[in-house]
C-alpha cells in the first residue's frame, strides 16, 4: 500500500523515497520540483507518481511515523499542516460588525497567502486577472458596438472567471486550521471547487450540444470576423492557462492530496475553453472552405470532447462528497483487516466499520468492536490503530463494547 | 448486550415483538465491514413515506410544468415569437431542476452498499447543489437576454408581448410554488419531524414491531391544509407516542422553539421551491420591464436595470440554502447542535476527564453523527461510562449514530 508520506512532505533530513531525486541533485532545502522534469518523469514511469507537490514550507507531519501511540495521545493531524493563524475564532455567534471585520481580515490574509503561497496559486491569480480583463474588454466592446455575439462570449467568460475565483478562494481558505465549527478543517473546499468546476464544464458541454442542435435547425451561413478574432484571443489565453497547469492536463489522475483535484479541475476548465474556441475557429474555417454543416459537426465534437474530459473528475469528486468508501483502499484489503482483527482471541466481533475520505489521501473511519469481558482493550486498540494506519486510515475512532 | 443496557438506562421503552428485536439486533450488529445500513428498519419506513410524499408533490409540479411548457411552445411557434419560446425554455429549465430533485429524492432511498456505507442520503445534498447552480446559471442567462434585448429591441410590440408572456409565466410559477411550498408556514412542525428521526433510530433498534412516529402527533396540528397523503399517514400512528414524548426533555425543548427550523423541510423540495420562487421573481422583473418598454419605448435601459435588480434578489434567496449545503458538504458541526455545550455536559460527568477529537457532522440535513475520544479516570468502568455518554448524547441532542473511543488516562 502506498505510503502517503513519501510525496507530500519534505523533511529536513532529505528523507526521499523518490529514486530520481539524487540524479537531479536537489538539495534538501530546495523544496520545489521543476515542472519540466516532473512531467517527463510522468510519461516515462508507469507508476502513479503523477502529481506534483509544490511545497513551500510544509513541515513533516510527525505522526506519520508509527511510533506514536494514537490511542493515548490522539493525533493533532492538522496542526502541522497550516502556517497561517486561524482567523475565524468561534464563528458561530459572530455579529454583523465582526463579520465585516472578518471579511476585511480574510481579504488581507488572501494577499498575504498569495505572496507567500504556492506557485500554483499565483499562476491561478494571473489566469483570473487575464480572464477578467479580457471579458470586461469584450463586454465593453460588445456593448459599444452592439454585437451580441461578443456579449454572450463575455458572459461565458465571466462565469468561467467566477469559477476560477472560487477555486482560488478554496485554495486560499484550505490552509486554515480546523476550528470549532469546521472540525475537519477547510480542505474539503478544494474538492467542492473541483466539483463545481466539473459541473460547470458539464453544463457547458450540454449547452454546446444545444447550440449544435440550434445550428442544425437554423442553417447558419456566415461567421462574423470579430467573433473569430475573439475566439483566437480566447484560445491564446486559455492555452497559457493550460501551460501553467500542464501537469494536471490528464483525464484520469491519481489524487494524492486535496489540491490535486482543484488543480486538475482548473486545468480541465481552461482546456475545455480552449477546445471550445478551437472548435469555433475550425467551424468557421470549414465554412469558408464550403463544408456544409461544419458548425454542427464541430460543436458536436466539442461537446462530446468536453464531456469525456470531465466525466472522470466529476465522478471522483462526487464520490468524495458522497462519503463513498475510499477508492484507493480496495475492499479486499478492508475485509482482510477485519478478518485479522476478529482472529484475535479477545475480540468477539467487529461491526459498523465505515470509512470515508475527507480529501484524497486522508481517510477517516469509525468502527465498533466487541471485546470479551474483563480483558484490557488497550492492546487490541493499539493493534487496530496500527493496522488501519498502515492502510492509510489515520483517523480512526474505535468504540469497544464489552460482552 | 446493547439491548439490555439501554433497557436499564431508559425509563420508558416501548417493546414490540421481542423475538424480532433479537433478530434485528443480530442482523444489524454483524456487519463485517460490509453495508451496515445507516438507518434501521423503522426510520427507513418513515423516511420512505416522507420521501414518497415529497416525490408525489414534485411529480405533480413536473407534470404541470410540462403541460404549460407545451402550451407555450405551441403558442410560440404559431405566433412566431422568440419571447414566448424563450419563456418556454425557462420552463424547460424548471422541468430539469425538478427532474434533478426527483432523482435525488428517489436515489436517497437506496439501500446502503459496501461502497456507500452511509447510504445514499448525500445525494439529496448534491442534487440540491446542482439545482442551485442551475438557478445561478439561469440568472446569468436572463441578464444576458436583457442586454440582448437592449440592443435588439423593436419597440412596442416587444414590450407588450414580453408583458403578457411573463405574466403567464408568473401565474404558472405561483401555482407551482403553492403546490410545493405548502408547509411553508408550518415549518415548525417539520422541525419536530426531523428531530424525531434520530430519536426513532434508537427506539426502533429495540422494538421493531410498533411503528412509533412520535412527533407526527404534534405535527398533525400544525399542518393546516396539507395533502391528504400526509394526513392519512399521521392517523396511523399510535397514541403511545405522547408519553414517550414527555420524557425526552431535551428533545422537546428543541421542538417547542422552532422558529429557525424551516430548513428541515426536505432539501430537495426546498430547492425546487426556491427555483420556482426565483422564476416568479424574475417573471415579475421581466413584466415590469416589458410594461415600461411598452409604455415608454425610449427607456430601454430600465429593463436591464430591472432584470439586474431582480436577478440579484433571486441570488439572494439562494444564499441561505447554499450556506446550509456548504456546511453539510464541509462536514461541519450542524447549526442546531452546540458543540461547546455538549463537550461541557460530557466533561461534567464524574468519570470523564477530557474530551478530544470531537467531530459532529451531518450526512444530510437532520441526520447527524458524532465521533469523539473520551478520556476517563483509570479506575472507572469503561463500559458504564460508554453507556452513560451514549445515553446522554442521545437524550440531550438526539444524535443516535455515535462512536466513542474510551481512553484511560
Amino acid at each position: 500500500m502506498e505510503k502517503s508520506n513519501s510525496f507530500k512532505y519534505q523533511t529536513r533530513e532529505a528523507n526521499w523515497q523518490h529514486p530520481w531525486t539524487g540524479d537531479f541533485g536537489f538539495a534538501a532545502s530546495d523544496r520545489r520540483y521543476t515542472y519540466g522534469r516532473q512531467s517527463s518523469f510522468n510519461h516515462q514511469s508507469g507508476k502513479p507518481h503523477s502529481t506534483i507537490s509544490v511545497i513551500s514550507n510544509e513541515k513533516l507531519n510527525p505522526l506519520l511515523s508509527r511510533t506514536v501511540s494514537s490511542i493515548d495521545v490522539p493525533p493533532e493531524i492538522y496542526s502541522d499542516d497550516y502556517e497561517s493563524e486561524s482567523i475565524f475564532e468561534t464563528a458561530k455567534g459572530s455579529n454583523k460588525d465582526k463579520k465585516a471585520l472578518s471579511v476585511l481580515h480574510s481579504v488581507i490574509s488572501i494577499f498575504g497567502v498569495v505572496r507567500s503561497g504556492k506557485r500554483q496559486m499565483k499562476r491561478l491569480l494571473i489566469m483570473i486577472w487575464l480572464n477578467v480583463v479580457y471579458s470586461t474588454a469584450e463586454l465593453g466592446i460588445g456593448l459599444f458596438t452592439g454585437r451580441v455575439g461578443l456579449i454572450s462570449d463575455a458572459f461565458h467568460l465571466t462565469f468561467g472567471c467566477g469559477l476560477l475565483t472560487f477555486s482560488f478562494l478554496a485554495m486560499a481558505a484550505s490552509r486554515k486550521k480546523p476550528d470549532r465549527v469546521y472540525t475537519y478543517g477547510y480542505k474539503r473546499l478544494e474538492v467542492l471547487a473541483a466539483f463545481t468546476n466539473a459541473l460547470f464544464l458539464l453544463f457547458m458541454s450540454f449547452s454546446t450540444a444545444v447550440e449544435a442542435l440550434h445550428a442544425f435547425i437554423q442553417e447558419v451561413s456566415e461567421h462574423k470576423h470579430y467573433l473569430i478574432v475573439s475566439a483566437v484571443t480566447n484560445l491564446l489565453i486559455n492555452l497559457i492557462g493550460v501551460w501553467f497547469f500542464r501537469n494536471y492536463a490528464r483525464i484520469s489522475l491519481v489524487y494524492r492530496k486535496a489540491e490535486d483535484m482543484n488543480y486538475q479541475s482548473v486545468c480541465l476548465h481552461v482546456l475545455a475553453d480552449s477546445i471550445r474556441s478551437a472548435g469555433f475557429i475550425l467551424a468557421s474555417w470549414f465554412l469558408s472552405l464550403g463544408v456544409d454543416n461544419a458548425k454542427v459537426l464541430c460543436l458536436g465534437l466539442v461537446s462530446v470532447a468536453v464531456f469525456m474530459l470531465v466525466m472522470l473528475l466529476f465522478k471522483s469528486t462526487a464520490g468524495i462528497l458522497l462519503q463513498m468508501a475510499p477508492p484507493s483502499i480496495p475492499s479486499s484489503a478492508l475485509s482482510k483487516c477485519l478478518r485479522q482483527v476478529t482472529a484475535r482471541e479477545d475480540v468477539s466481533e467487529i461491526s459498523q466499520a465505515r470509512f470515508w475520505e475527507l480529501v484524497p489521501g486522508h481517510v477517516v473511519g469509525s468502527l465498533s468492536v466487541q471485546v470479551k469481558k474483563g480483558m484490557d482493550d488497550r492492546p487490541t486498540l493499539q493493534f487496530l490503530h496500527g493496522l488501519y494506519h498502515d492502510m492509510g486510515i489515520k483517523v480512526l475512532t474505535v468504540q469497544t463494547e464489552y460482552d | 448486550m446493547e439491548a439490555q443496557n439501554y433497557e436499564s438506562a431508559q425509563m420508558i421503552e416501548v417493546h414490540g415483538d421481542l423475538p424480532t428485536t433479537e433478530i434485528n439486533l443480530g442482523g444489524s450488529k454483524i456487519c463485517g465491514g460490509a453495508a451496515c445500513g445507516f438507518s434501521d428498519a423503522g426510520t427507513s419506513s418513515k423516511d420512505a413515506k416522507e420521501r414518497s410524499a415529497s416525490m408525489r408533490k414534485l411529480l405533480m409540479a413536473v407534470v404541470l410544468c410540462i403541460v404549460f411548457m407545451s402550451v407555450e411552445v405551441v403558442g410560440g411557434i404559431k405566433a412566431n415569437s422568440l419571447a414566448i419560446l424563450t419563456d418556454a425554455a425557462h420552463l424547460l429549465s424548471d422541468v430539469a431542476a425538478f427532474a434533478i430533485s426527483l432523482f435525488s429524492l428517489w436515489a436517497s432511498g437506496w439501500e446502503a452498499t459496501p461502497r456507500q456505507s452511509y447510504g445514499f442520503f448525500r445525494i439529496e445534498i448534491l442534487g440540491a447543489l446542482i439545482s442551485i447552480q442551475m438557478i445561478w446559471l439561469l440568472a446569468g442567462i436572463l441578464v444576458y437576454e436583457a442586454i440582448a434585448r437592449l440592443i435588439y429591441d423593436t419597440g412596442e410590440v416587444q414590450g407588450f408581448l414580453m408583458f403578457v408572456v411573463s405574466a403567464f409565466g408568473l401565474v404558472v410559477n405561483i401555482a407551482m410554488a403553492l403546490l410545493l411550498g405548502h408547509e411553508h408556514g408550518h415549518h415548525h412542525g417539520h422541525g419536530v419531524d426531523e428531530h424525531g428521526h434520530s430519536h426513532e433510530d434508537h427506539v426502533h433498534g429495540h422494538s421493531h414491531g410498533i411503528s412509533i412516529a412520535t412527533n407526527q402527533h404534534h405535527h398533525h396540528h400544525h399542518l393546516g391544509s396539507s395533502q391528504d397523503n400526509d394526513q392519512h399517514y399521521h392517523t396511523q400512528e399510535s397514541d403511545q407516542s405522547e408519553p414517550l414524548l414527555r420524557t425526552y426533555s431535551g428533545g422537546e425543548a428543541k421542538m417547542k422553539d422552532g422558529p429557525k427550523q424551516n430548513k428541515q423541510r426536505n432539501i430537495n423540495v426546498q430547492g425546487a421551491y426556491l427555483h420556482v420562487l426565483g422564476d416568479s421573481i424574475q417573471s415579475v422583473g421581466v413584466m415590469i420591464g416589458g410594461a415600461i418598454i411598452w409604455y415608454k419605448p425610449k427607456w430601454k435601459i430600465i429593463d436591464l436595470i430591472c432584470t439586474l435588480v431582480f436577478s440579484v434578489i433571486v441570488l439572494g434567496t439562494t444564499i441561505r440554502m447554499l450556506r446550509n449545503i456548504l456546511e453539510v458538504l464541509m462536514e461541519s458541526t450542524p447549526r442546531e447542535i452546540d458543540a461547546t455545550r455538549l463537550e461541557k455536559g460530557l466533561c461534567e460527568m464524574d468519570e470523564v476527564v477530557a474530551i478530544h477529537e470531537l467531530h459532529i457532522w451531518a450526512i444530510t440535513v437532520g441526520k447527524v453523527l458524532l465521533a469523539c475520544h473520551v478520556k476517563i479516570k483509570p479506575e472507572a468502568d469503561a463500559d458504564m461510562v460508554l453507556d452513560k455518554v451514549i445515553d446522554y448524547i442521545r437524550r440531550e441532542y438526539n444524535i443516535s449514530h455515535v462512536t466513542i473511543q474510551i481512553e484511560r488516562q
